[in-house]
């Protein structure tokens, strides 16, 4: 059992989607020339960014600027990640970036905002969409976004939805089979899996604290509500659970999670759901000389030497490469070859633990774990 | 007993230091007994140290009218290169610390070369610097942590040592001793009265004093940036990480610590050591209401209250000083 939790990698599922009218038009996908490109990008008050877009294009598609209307072999694609400065968006670039690089005629453009936010996400999105790239790879988290979406569909720019499957609620059939063909991880579906494993180590009914690192996030509220959902179902009161949230800094984490700990002796149990939060945790907690089991998500060096030295009990990997690759894999198909819809590609829980650390040091170590 | 409130009251000190033992009592009463023991205190230190070595640099460019907004970002910027030269290129910790120091100080002097050359307004010309460190940042180390877990020495000590069982670690001393040299220089050097000149008046009396603005003002940029990068790898070597997200308030939260301290947001008035006591008041905050146990969806609206709080009292002591004065 145990092992076909830590092996769920393994899973990819396959699915044709077959809906007729909303099928992707691959063929609807234009090529405009440069003086329509600068003529746009004139009207939207986009003159610099364009520049630089057509001056890039130059350097790296050669032909491509031949002139008005040409047409290439080239395959422009645009990756929207949704932050920076993270681990999990860190090997989500690596992922999309290697898979520009080993797909034959690709041009890849990552590109993410300082901070996260809905707006920001959208506002680059809106450029992104605007400089007219053969193909979009899209975090889509809620309807905000289905107004650019529709955006870049409506202008013949091919579509990839990752990282989740929101949009099944949409009233706009495309983004429905978008978020049905989507490649992502549902991360309230993770949580639970993570929690079957990590719920076994704590006695029902203990003092437990969730240190929750992005409390602004819904994305992270998810995950906080999943686990909410599992600990009261286990037999968990509302007083026996401590939601608390803290910051991205890990040094000022590790002092108020020390400092928590010292005002609540009784905690018996601490659930992070990043890497940030889980290793300031895992130190505080041994620091305190506190033997509490202790979980989190994603991957770095510190976390996998906690996983080593027993201080962390589990760790969940959305194995984000995977899903950068993955998603720019499904461009590239909907782009060169036509398909209708790629397959649905999960990614599923990793979830990693003292026993296969060894394995997934080397997978970091080649920078395609995280 | 007039005498001593008076001299009291003519110490922009006095209230930031009342407030904080006042807030020091009602934790440990709030939480009782547990505020004043040595892990409590040893959180506090660690809270106050690096924002409260930022804040020096702060006030000092504050006192001079100016600001830097670009020191969350240097003091990310200094642990990571200190780090990578450390581990990639095997340097001795010494060495990269210094040259670590180095490149932020430099980042400084271009802050002070774009304000006072240029003409650009400090605000911007730190905020465009704050972006572009930013980038470097990210080029350097990613979303990944840095790190030195390894390190021991002479060096390590120095810089990241701690006493066992005290609250005392390196980067609080260092904090406390930039502290005492920074106020040395304003209170009893040439250069300090040049600074608080500088910030008057746009720094039109200084120049008819025959005070170099361009001097004064470039010195304290690089003071400034200098100890955001120095506050960074005492972190990094006392903490044993660091990452681009390290320090990411610190450039606001350094000027909460300087104007709780007495310092103005329009120049010339400012203390050393109330900035101190405003960096200690906020890892107080932090660390107390967590200790007393105020529930995570009132924690930050109660810092901000409690801020607000201090902020009022300051203002109110600001204006008996100056009835006073008059």
């Amino acid at each position: 059992m145990k092992a076909d939790l830590l092996h769920q990698n393994e899973r990819v599922r396959r699915t044709v989607c077959r809906e007729p009218e909303a099928a992707y038009d691959g063929n609807s996908r234009q090529s405009i020339g440069r003086r329509e490109f600068v003529r746009r990008a004139v009207q939207l008050g986009l003159l610099p960014p364009a520049a630089g877009v057509m001056l890039a294009g130059c350097q790296r598609a050669g032909s491509e600027c031949a002139g008005p209307g040409g047409e290439s072999d080239r395959i422009t694609i645009r990756f929207v990640g949704s932050a920076m400065n993270n681990p999990f968006w860190d090997q989500i670039q690596r992922g999309a970036e290697s898979a520009g690089a080993d797909l034959s005629g690709v041009i890849l453009n990552y590109v993410a905002p300082d901070e996260f936010s809905h707006a920001n996400i959208s506002a680059l999105i809106k450029s992104t969409v605007a400089a007219k790239p053969d193909g979009v790879a899209i975090d889509y988290r809620g309807r905000m976004f289905e107004a650019v979406t529709q955006q870049a569909l409506d202008s013949g720019c091919a579509v990839q939805f990752y990282n989740n499957y929101k949009g099944t609620d949409s009233s706009d059939s495309r983004i429905v089979r978008l978020a049905k063909t989507a490649v992502g991880l549902d991360k309230y579906q993770a949580a639970l899996r993570s929690a079957e494993v990590f719920l076994p180590t704590l006695e029902p009914g203990d003092p437990i604290v969730l240190f929750n690192g992005l409390p602004d996030s819904p994305e992270h509220l998810e995950i906080q509500t999943a686990y909410m959902k599992v600990l009261k179902d286990a037999g968990w009161s509302d007083e026996k659970i401590e939601v608390f949230p803290v910051t991205l800094d890990p040094a000022e984490n590790y002092q108020l999670m020390k400092t928590y700990l010292a005002a609540h002796p009784t905690t018996a149990g601490i659930i992070c759901w990043d890497s940030v939060t889980g290793s300031a945790a895992a130190r505080a907690k041994s620091e305190a000389g506190m033997n509490i089991p202790t979980m989190a998500w994603n991957l770095d060096r510190t976390i996998m030497r906690a996983i080593s030295d027993g201080s962390l009990n589990l760790t969940l990997t959305q194995q984000p490469f995977l899903q950068g690759y993955y998603a720019v894999t499904a461009l590239y198909m909907k782009l060169k070859y036509k398909f209708i819809d790629p397959p649905v590609v999960d990614p599923a829980t990793f979830l990693v633990t003292r026993e296969n650390i060894a394995e997934v040091k080397e997978l970091y170590a080649a920078g395609i774990a995280g | 007993m007039t005498r001593i409130v008076g001299w009291l009251f003519n110490h922009r000190e006095t209230g930031p230091l009342i407030g904080l033992a006042a807030l020091g009592i009602a934790f440990q009463l709030a939480s009782g007994g547990k505020f004043f023991t040595q892990p409590q205190m040893s959180a506090v230190a660690a809270l106050s140290s690096s924002v409260g070595m930022v804040a020096l640099g702060v006030t000092i460019l504050m006192i001079n009218g100016e600001f830097d907004l670009s020191v969350s970002q240097t003091f990310a910027l200094a642990p990571i290169a200190m780090a990578i030269l450390v581990s990639e290129y095997e340097w001795s910790l010494s060495v990269a610390f210094v040259t670590a120091v180095a490149i932020v100080s430099m980042i400084g002097l271009l802050n002070g070369m774009l304000t006072v050359l240029a003409g650009i307004p400090s605000f911007i010309a730190t905020l465009g610097m704050l972006f572009i460190v930013q980038s470097v940042n990210r080029k350097l180390a990613g979303g990944t942590p840095v790190e030195l877990f390894d390190e021991s020495g002479w060096a390590a000590t120095l810089l990241g040592g701690e006493i066992q069982d005290t609250p005392l670690t390196a980067p609080l001393f260092w904090m406390l001793a930039a502290g005492g040299w920074l106020w040395f220089v304003l209170e009893r050097t040439r250069h300090g009265n040049a600074t608080r000149a500088v910030g008057h008046e746009q720094g039109m009396v200084a120049r008819a004093m025959g005070v170099s603005v361009l001097r004064t003002k470039l010195v304290n940029f690089v003071i400034c940036a200098g100890l955001a990068g120095v506050a960074g790898c005492l972190q990094l070597v006392n903490f044993g990480s660091s990452s681009v997200n390290a320090g990411r308030d610190y450039n606001l939260m350094a000027i909460v610590a300087a104007v709780i301290g007495g310092t103005s947001l329009f120049g010339v008035r400012g203390t050393i050591i109330g900035s101190i006591v405003g960096a200690i008041l906020l890892g107080t905050l932090k660390s107390g209401l967590v200790l007393i146990g105020t529930k995570g969806e009132y924690y930050a609206g109660l810092i901000g209250v409690l801020l607000l709080a201090a902020a009022v009292v300051n203002q109110w002591a600001e204006s008996v000083r100056d009835r006073g004065g008059r």
